[in-house]
């Protein structure tokens, strides 16, 4: 179990290499350097410019300053943001946090609501309830998550004439004006995870509902409750959880947009600056982050499948 | 049959609903089980034997009762409320089916699954249960119960698994044990050793088993009375003896005649029962097994009754009818 883990670490890690250096040198093609974007319309001379490329390493050759970017990230230093000159971890850190809170929150809640509203849709098969949980899954798995957060916002203006506030709390500061900023963006960004969660639980406790061993459940004289929460819904959760693992890179991918929609300083709205500024230490940084949470995201539901099913805990899978 | 029946079941008819319209799965079938009794319920697949047993415990899912009754000591199960069924299944009315490894939920410890039977019908304390459970699990054979309480379903080979079934099924000590082709996934071997621990079961609780089986040979060895069933209805009933001795019915002759012995001459092909049961949405008329009967004649047109054909037993043939009984049994016996 250990070596396994430690083996899916270490494949995790070489995928986050490949990611870095494949985003080092994609930043570095794109058309326009920070230095240029910065300088535009100033008036400053082309050798002044060349002098502050050469002040930022821009000058040597892309793989020259990927390995020494590589030596650097290896001793702990992700380099200094070309725009405000802060280390690039110390930025990082302090928004990681509001991108973990808003993120974990929309998976939490549509986790949830889906399994929920799957459950109830199963057990209701073919009926108003299950035909108006199926119509409303389709309908918020088509429309993206920020077409969702501008509906919200415009239908609670108009019809409530309420909207979030505008500059950004953290939780320990003020709760309940945290809660108002981020309730738009962590229910756009969890209605398609609860769409497609809904629409997996359903046809997995249909399978489960119709299996041989839920009939020897029943045979037993067991109540509903037992034949539904404890057999069917455990069989349930490994469709689930792999459905868990995909929304991850939907909802991390949304918070770039949301963030930078609702002003809330996380990651999304770091590294959606940064491409626009090329700022090509903090683009990197961020994207090793989000890959990183996604390979440890896929290892812990990994580890989640051997604690529900034991024919993986036992077989050569987890070897 | 000396003591009142613990089941009866009466003209039951099972309906399921299919997108061509409702179809019948089982048309007007009557039997009974007394107390410790074990009575055997045959036919080839798709003969309505396995969905007679579960309308008994309410356990058809898509189908239903549509007509006739279902009696366990004396109390009517046709339309009973949802929670008395419950409380029945598994207390009273015990089942296990045919294929043991789907049949058992393999996130749960075999013992889990079987306490689970106990704590669902009494108040048992989860300590109580599991130690109870090792004692099911030892009673049915399985090697060294204190260990394998806590194996998962897939740790254990197909025999092994049947035997926590019946383990399950024992738990609160039902008067009836269905049993629902239990050795039909298993090697010969294994199914003696099933059949055996049955036997034992039902001498040392008393138990009364209708079981159903597609396999005259299980038949002979296990039941008191046999039921034979085509395609929805029972075609011919009595004693085992009776009627593995001397079938009233071409087709109980022709399940019979279709039983391999090391008689069986190796050369001829062997004498199966040309075509198969036809489809309850598409039943013939008149006899139902009258396409594929060995003595089909101009009155197989219309459908015939079971006729008394000696006490405790009946057969749904013609040739039994007045005038011609005697003659044609005797015929039908010459048969193959």
């Amino acid at each position: 179990m250990t070596l396994y883990v430690l083996r899916r670490l270490g494949y995790g890690a070489v995928v986050m290499l490949l990611v870095t250096v494949f985003v080092f040198v994609i930043m570095r093609l794109v058309p326009g350097d920070a230095v240029s974007l910065q300088l535009q319309d100033t008036g400053v001379s082309a050798a002044e410019a060349d002098a502050l490329r050469a002040d930022f390493g821009l000058d040597a050759p892309v793989w020259t300053q990927l390995w020494l970017w590589l030596g650097d990230a290896a001793r702990g230093d992700l380099g200094t943001s070309f725009y405000s000159g802060a280390p690039v971890t110390e930025l990082f850190l302090e928004r990681v946090p509001v991108t973990v809170q808003l993120g974990l929150l929309a998976m939490v809640i549509g986790a949830l609501l889906g399994v929920a509203f799957g459950v109830v849709a199963a057990l209701t098969r073919g009926s108003l309830v299950d035909g108006g949980v199926r119509l409303f899954a389709v309908a918020f798995l088509s429309v993206p998550n920020f077409v969702v957060a501008l509906l919200l916002l415009t239908g609670l203006a108009i019809w409530f004439a309420w909207s979030p506030p505008i500059v950004y709390t953290g939780p320990g500061e003020d709760v309940t004006g945290w809660l108002q900023q981020i309730a738009i963006p962590v229910l756009a960004l969890g209605t398609g995870g609860m769409a497609a969660i809904a629409r997996m639980t359903r046809s997995s406790m249909l399978e489960s509902l119709g299996s041989d061993y839920i009939r020897t459940v029943r045979a037993k004289g067991a109540r509903q409750r037992t034949v539904v929460l404890k057999h069917a819904l455990r069989n349930s959760t490994t469709a689930v959880l792999t459905l868990l693992g995909l929304e991850l890179a939907t909802v991390l991918g949304g918070t770039v947009i949301l963030e930078q929609m609702f002003a809330i300083p996380g990651t999304g709205q770091l590294i959606y600056q940064a491409v626009l500024d090329r700022d090509y230490p903090v683009v990197v940084a961020c994207t090793i982050f989000y890959a990183g949470l996604f390979v440890l995201t896929i290892i812990v539901l990994d580890l989640l499948y051997a604690l529900v099913d034991p024919r993986i805990r036992t077989g050569k899978a987890l070897s | 049959m000396p003591s009142p029946p613990l089941l009866e079941v009466d003209d039951l008819q099972v309906r399921f609903p299919t997108p061509a319209g409702p179809i019948d799965a089982v048309s007007g079938v009557s039997f009974s089980v007394s107390p410790g009794e074990t009575v055997a319920v045959v036919g080839e697949s798709g003969s309505g034997k396995s969905v007679s047993a579960l309308a008994v415990l309410g356990l058809l899912g898509a189908g239903r009762v549509a007509g006739g009754s279902v009696r366990f000591r004396g109390e009517e199960l046709v339309g009973a409320a949802p929670d008395r069924l419950r409380r029945l299944r598994g207390a009273d009315i015990a089942m296990i089916f045919q294929n043991p490894m789907s049949s058992l939920d393999p996130l749960f410890t075999v013992g889990d699954q079987v306490a689970e039977a106990l704590r669902e019908h009494r108040r048992t304390p989860r300590r109580t249960a599991k130690a109870r459970a090792v004692e099911l699990l030892r009673e049915v054979g399985l090697p060294d119960p204190e260990r394998r309480v806590r194996s998962y379903p897939h740790e254990l080979s197909g025999g092994q698994q049947q035997r926590v079934m019946i383990a399950i099924g024992l738990a609160c000590e039902p008067a009836l044990l269905i049993c629902d082709e239990p050795t039909t996934a298993l090697d010969v071997t294994v199914e003696a050793q099933i059949l055996d621990l049955l036997r034992r079961v039902q001498r040392d609780h008393g138990t009364a088993l209708l079981f159903i089986t597609h396999d005259m040979g299980v038949v002979s060895e296990l039941a008191d009375r046999v039921l034979v069933m085509y395609a929805g209805r029972v075609v011919e009933h009595g004693s085992v003896a009776e009627v593995l001795g001397a079938p009233g019915n071409p087709y109980t002759r022709a399940l019979i005649d279709s039983i391999p012995t090391p008689a069986t001459p190796r050369d001829v092909p062997m004498p199966a029962i040309a075509g198969s049961v036809p489809h309850a949405s598409d039943m013939p008329s008149g006899c139902r097994f009258h396409p594929r009967c060995p003595r089909v004649h101009d009155r197989c047109a219309t459908e015939p009754p079971l006729h008394d054909i000696g006490p405790g037993r009946a057969s749904r043939c013609w040739l039994h009818a007045a005038g011609t009984a005697g003659s044609t049994v005797a015929g039908v016996r010459g048969v193959g």
